[in-house]
């Protein structure tokens, strides 16, 4: 093939992709509340193992039968972390006894060194005594974070004191362990509340 | 929105230290978040207004009540969050300077009691103008369980 017929051809071909992905972006912007947080294809979560608060595993079968609304962050965070709490616990609130009644609210730490289960236990019961907390070995977090396409990195001040960045998304997952939504910040209760219940009310389990 | 919601002026002294400061220097909506347990960190939120004809520099803060005060500003990029030191900030005449959640925020690392909603703390806000004179405001800042918090009792999240 001459070079100028590969160029071509690759040109073609990225026209082309560019176009599906406007297309598929386009959809994806229709907007009844929380469509656009929706994953085109939910996702199954495959094993992992972290520890709740309560000292019990937080496994993908404590995610089963449940919706779960999840997000990273860490107790040592003056700012960010307690502020989405407090809209969760707002907006949990909000939901009507049956939604309530099968969704879980989970900070999961990615700070272990600092947030001993025992301690994240009492940090999240302080927001609402429904609340799980979760950490795990670093490793674990990280593979984890990937499953939700999330991350983080810790990081030390001058002073000597750890600084966590993390992903500030709060992901949906859906009662068969499938990472379904990803909600962007900053959270609001009104906001995650429309999107979340408008998700559910079109949720058919046997179609993505 | 939310800010609009909550105007909760809060009353304060203005203890310019130096003489040379005419101006007016003004804080709104001042309040601290009372910290969750198992945590040494929490923010204070304020909006500061400059109504003098003069430029100033924040440098920084203290209290008396914690060990520390930094300031911060939460910065959303590319889905991660994180937190920045703010060495200093610029206040231009009749301009203001905004820190709330999930933005700018006074860190306040250490705090030397454990401090409850319907308790107040002390900030001394340090900053220069032009010819480079320091001056500084004390402020009484209420802690709150969150910015609508305005009945600091009556609060859902628990009491324990």
């Amino acid at each position: 093939m001459s070079k100028l017929v590969k160029i071509t051809l690759s040109l073609i071909i990225s026209i082309l992709l560019i176009g599906v992905a406007a297309y598929f972006a386009q959809q994806n912007t229709n907007a009844t509340p929380g469509s656009k947080a929706r994953l085109m294809l939910p996702k199954p979560l495959t094993t992992f193992q972290l520890t709740a608060h309560d000292l019990k595993p937080l496994n993908i079968e404590r995610l089963k039968g449940k919706w779960t609304l999840l997000f990273f962050g860490y107790t040592h965070c003056p700012d960010i972390c307690p502020t989405t709490l407090t809209e969760l616990a707002q907006m949990s609130q909000q939901l009507p006894p049956d939604v309530l009644s099968n969704t879980q609210f989970v900070l999961v730490s990615v700070d272990p060194q600092r947030d001993s289960p025992e301690s994240l236990a009492e940090y999240v019961s302080y927001f609402d005594e429904s609340f799980l907390a979760a950490t795990g070995s670093i490793a674990a977090l990280t593979a984890f974070a990937r499953q939700l396409d999330s991350k983080f990195n810790l990081e030390t001040n001058p002073v000597g004191e750890p600084i966590v960045n993390h992903s500030s998304a709060m992901l949906l997952i859906d009662p068969q362990a499938r990472y379904y939504a990803r909600f962007k910040a900053p959270h609001y209760a009104e906001e995650i509340h429309t999107q979340y219940l408008t998700l559910r009310n079109s949720y058919s389990p046997t179609s993505p | 929105m939310k800010f609009a919601k909550t105007f909760l002026s809060v009353f304060l002294l203005l203890l310019v230290s130096s003489t040379s400061a005419t101006g007016k220097l003004e804080v709104h909506d001042a309040w601290v978040r009372e910290a969750p347990p198992k945590t040494n960190v929490t923010a204070a939120y304020l909006t500061l207004y400059n109504h003098s004809p003069r430029i100033y520099t924040l440098t920084h803060f203290s209290s008396p009540d914690f060990k520390r005060v930094e300031m911060h500003r939460t910065e959303q990029h590319d889905d991660i969050s994180k937190m920045l030191p703010v060495p200093q900030a610029i206040l231009n005449s009749e301009d203001r300077i905004v820190f709330q959640p999930g933005g700018m925020h006074l860190m306040l690392i250490g705090p030397k009691k454990r401090f409850r909603a319907g308790d107040s703390i002390t900030l001394t806000l340090f900053f220069t103008d032009e010819r480079s004179t320091e001056n500084s405001i004390e402020i009484s800042l209420p802690i709150k369980k969150s910015m609508v918090d305005n009945n600091q009792h009556d609060s859902h999240s628990h009491q324990h």
